[in-house]
């Protein structure tokens, strides 16, 4: 039984990074934007979601279901506003902007005591529907919300991928000034990805709220964002499965050392021996497989429309050219 | 006006950290997150030296530049140029891999407790009356003077440096003309790493060394050579003390804790106001 709720305890992690890692897939991976602000749109998803819900004085004591509303559309408006001044900017700049909004969010969360109690944090946060299920199983039953919730989110970013919206933004991606010149709107179409993504990023903030019961602001520190992107990157680019498989793939590596039995005097050696093991992953898959473990397909418009012998379209390209052609501008 | 002066030291140590960077922006076109790690490890190889096999701390100083340098240029062949080919997204993610296991590594050697060179407190040096700083933030900004006067020199006089300055303009225009860009590109790694070696012990003088030493610092470097302008030295040495100062500067008004926040608010403003930072440069 233990090793049961050890194992959905880090099923129940590596689903809600893999849900992370399908929201950034939509706006990193189809659209291509280089946003490296996903902790900050995280901790705001989490933070508003505790502070509506948490008794007062500290929060408002909403019911759940309208804190986990709130949180998604708390942190829609603040990427509207982060999304609308810096979506103008190109590749680095947009990625050092993104960053740099994160990292205000959080020194912000452990600065302002009182709205967000500081370095403290809240801990022994309510989770959804405990009363109902007791102790052990509890942890069973979450895992099983996770991945519904992942499967949804999963289905719904695979309908956008092959919804004209997502061949618009391939091509986005691809070539802005192509995609401009046939009469698209470019930034508007950013901006709206850019809020659906970072909403779905908040609304898996309430997901690490409940998982860890706890919420300080050095649960939010850049390491996640990255090690989203390494999931990303690991799973490949510009896709959903992918997304999902690097994730797991990412945290079970990450988490099976935390339980090996070693001597605490090793402990350290071991941490860092979890950061080496990502990173030479990451390394390695990029060296070897650039486009990832799973290459972006494409539903081709040869396929939905029947062209079989028409050869003007062509080949779908992979990421490695993506990233170079990105260069080039 | 202890402030400024603080800011100015701040300001000193980023123009070393964020120079190299910006050489590697400027000739290999991608950001190298592993950058702050090199400041890591030239802080920890001068504790090395220092306190653990007790050198003279000059010695031990230029005994760390040294081996980072090296060590930099290493890493850079091992890891860097077989995916130069695949483009600047495989070169930044490779970065941030890099980033990782040298930061691993040198957590399982050195453990999380915080440490420090022990260097016995200089005097001040008194002016008017007035002690405005010690002896040994006078050596922190006479050594960035000396590697920025020297940058400048290389730069603009030797061969190397102006068939760097080619090369960051156009690589294959400058390769055409019969510079040699592989050997070029070395030098920038060599000078990139010991730089950045560098900016990592004296960061390390004037407080302490931790593990987050890298990661906090290449934030601010990233600020640094946005404000500055794209790859562009002259601006982002500008940049490295407009910031120094403000997040220095900005302590009296707002909470310390805020101090970097500071630099990144300067960064969104300066890229929403000029997008091309504070000198033109560069292609974009």
């Amino acid at each position: 039984m233990e090793i049961l709720v050890f194992l959905s305890g880090l099923i129940a992690l590596g689903g809600i990074y893999a849900m992370l890692a399908v929201a950034l897939n939509i706006n990193g991976g189809l659209l291509g934007l280089w946003d490296l602000g996903v902790v900050g749109y995280f901790a705001v998803g989490a933070y508003s979601y505790t502070l509506l819900t948490i008794d007062a004085p500290e929060g408002l004591g909403l019911p759940m279901i309208a804190g986990v509303i709130g949180s998604v559309i708390i942190t829609g408006l603040l990427s509207l506003f982060i999304g609308y001044t810096s979506l103008r900017l190109q590749s680095e700049y947009l990625l050092i902007t993104t960053f740099a909004f994160a990292e205000i969010i959080r020194i912000f969360a452990s600065n302002e005591e009182w709205l967000t109690n500081g370095n403290i944090g809240f801990f022994g946060l309510d989770k959804p529907f405990q009363e109902f299920i007791p102790g052990a199983n509890y942890m069973l039953f979450f895992t099983g919300l996770v991945l519904l919730s992942l499967a949804i989110y999963y289905f719904f970013a695979q309908r956008l991928a092959d919804s004209p919206m997502g061949r618009y933004m391939r091509a986005i991606r691809e070539n802005e000034i192509v995609t401009q010149s046939i009469g698209k709107k470019i930034f508007a179409t950013k901006l709206k990805v850019f809020v659906l993504s970072s909403s779905m990023i908040g609304l898996v903030g309430c997901f690490y709220v409940w998982y860890m019961s706890i919420i300080a602001p050095n649960m939010f520190t850049s390491a996640i964002t990255f090690t989203v992107w390494t999931a990303l990157v690991l799973g490949g680019i510009g896709n959903n499965r992918g997304a999902v498989i690097g994730a797991f793939v990412l945290i079970l590596v990450q988490e099976a050392t935390r339980f090996i039995p070693v001597p605490a005097e090793y402990s350290v050696v071991l941490a860092g021996l979890r950061q080496f093991v990502s990173g030479m992953m990451l390394i390695l898959v990029l060296r070897f497989l650039p486009q990832g473990l799973i290459a972006e397909k494409f539903k081709s418009v040869e396929k939905l429309f029947k062209f079989h012998d028409n050869s003007l379209i062509l080949e779908p390209k992979g990421v490695g050219k993506n990233a170079a052609s990105q260069g080039a501008e | 006006m202890e402030y400024v002066i603080y800011g100015i030291i701040t300001g000193c140590i980023l123009i070393i950290a964020s120079i190299g960077f910006s050489m590697v922006w400027k000739t290999e076109n991608f950001l190298n997150i592993a950058h702050g790690q090199m400041l890591l490890i030239g802080a920890y190889m001068a504790y090395l030296f220092k306190s653990v096999l007790n050198f003279p701390f000059a010695l031990a100083m230029i005994l760390s530049v040294i081996a980072t340098a090296v060590l930099g240029l290493l890493l850079a062949k091992v890891f860097y140029f077989p995916v130069r080919k695949n483009g600047i997204l495989v070169l930044l993610f490779t970065s941030i891999g890099l980033s990782w296991v040298i930061y691993g590594i040198v957590q399982a050697i050195v453990g999380p407790q915080i440490r420090t060179f022990g260097l016995e407190t200089s005097n001040m040096i008194e002016v008017f009356g007035s002690q405005i700083l010690s002896y040994q933030e006078l050596f922190i900004i006479l050594i960035s003077l000396a590697c920025v006067s020297f940058l400048h020199y290389i730069l603009t006089k030797t061969k190397n440096g102006k068939g760097f300055r080619a090369m960051a303009e156009n690589r294959d225009l400058a390769q055409i003309r019969g510079i040699n860009s592989k050997k070029l590109s070395n030098y920038v790694w060599l000078i990139s790493s010991g730089l950045a070696g560098l900016a990592g012990i004296l960061l390390a003088m004037t407080g302490t060394l931790n593990m987050e030493l890298g990661w906090h610092q290449i934030l601010i470097i990233m600020s640094v050579v946005i404000v500055g302008g794209m790859g562009n030295l002259y601006g982002t040495m500008l940049a490295a003390l407009i910031i120094g100062l403000s997040m220095d500067v900005s302590t009296m008004i707002v909470p310390t804790s805020y101090r970097t926040a500071i630099a990144f608010v300067i960064v969104i403003l300066v890229l929403l106001i000029r997008p091309q930072g504070l000198s033109k440069g560069g292609a974009h």
